[in-house]
């Protein structure tokens, strides 16, 4: 007479899934970029000639967002700086202050493709005034538009 | 000591691969989760006149090579182009360019200064569409136009 096979524990083979997900995470870990976010949500205007440039190549940057409140039910325009909502003065305040710290800042400028000029005839003029010099005019670097 | 014959007793030595499973994922959740794929973006740099500093907005004499200036249309996304006081005989950016193109050729320096000015209820796209058109006729050397004096009225 037999004795009854001994209970065989069945597991399920891992090997495949761990080499799917190290794949998807060496891919993840490469193309993450974790900096301090200091670029919003803007509707870009559009510039066929507009460079692609390395973050490195603006030199000392400072990034100045303004977004076109109409488009969020409100009126005006709100200015963003890393992600902080500020008004034109504290701006213009902070402007100052860069210029101070960094002689050579470049003021970056992302404003909705829709917004009306003054608002960044505005902060063009506080960089005139703050002794800034270089402006940098984000845009996508794509057909621009027929007016 | 004894061996049977024929029977080798065949051992499988695997790591547990559960617990590393459990830990790759959490870090994969994070970078999934942390991972914003960023459209890439241009710039067009521009420069003020060294002539201005702190304490500025000085008036300065700036004899441009081109004057570019955009008024607003009302009713209308768009602007109108004026160039050297001239209005364009078709008002594109496009035809802009073209009319850009054709004073570079005749000699116009490349390197001189494009003044651009625009009325504060222009949009924006419209300003950029105009420096854009510099560039892609080979002027380099924008710069725009504004009076310190004008206090704007921003909300």
């Amino acid at each position: 007479m037999h004795s009854p096979p001994a209970p065989t524990s069945v597991t399920i083979n891992l090997a495949a899934m761990v080499d799917v997900t190290m794949c998807l995470l060496i891919f993840f870990m490469l193309t993450t970029e974790m900096v301090k976010s200091e670029n919003s949500l803007i509707d870009l205007p559009l510039a066929s000639a507009a460079k692609r440039v390395e973050k490195k190549d603006l030199g000392d940057r400072f990034v100045i967002n303004i977004r076109d409140a109409r488009l969020s039910g409100g009126s005006g325009a709100t200015y963003l700086v890393q992600e902080k909502e500020t008004t034109l003065a504290g701006l213009l305040e902070r402007l100052q202050a860069e210029r101070s710290a960094r002689a050579e800042v470049n003021c970056v400028i992302r404003a909705d493709r829709g917004l009306p000029y003054k608002y960044v005839q505005a902060v063009m003029l506080g960089c005139a005034k703050a002794g800034v010099k270089k402006i940098t005019f984000s845009a996508l670097p794509r057909g621009g538009e027929a007016p | 000591m004894t061996q049977r014959r024929g029977f080798s007793p065949t051992l499988f030595y695997a790591p547990n691969l559960a617990s590393m499973v459990d830990v790759v994922m959490v870090i994969l959740i994070f970078f999934m989760l942390g991972t914003s794929f960023s459209v890439s973006e241009g710039v067009l740099p521009s420069e003020l006149p060294s002539q201005i500093g702190p304490g500025g907005s000085a008036q300065v004499a700036i004899v441009p090579t081109v004057q570019i200036a955009l008024f607003e249309q009302p009713e209308s996304p768009g602007c109108r182009i004026i160039i050297m006081d001239h209005e364009l005989a078709e008002n594109s950016f496009a035809a802009l360019a073209a009319l850009l193109v054709q004073r570079r050729e005749a000699g116009a320096d490349p390197n001189g200064r494009i003044l651009i000015g625009a009325e504060p209820g222009v949009a924006y796209q419209n300003v950029v569409s105009a420096m854009d058109a510099c560039v892609r006729s080979g002027f380099g050397n924008i710069q725009f136009s504004v009076n310190p004096d004008v206090q704007i009225d921003v909300d």
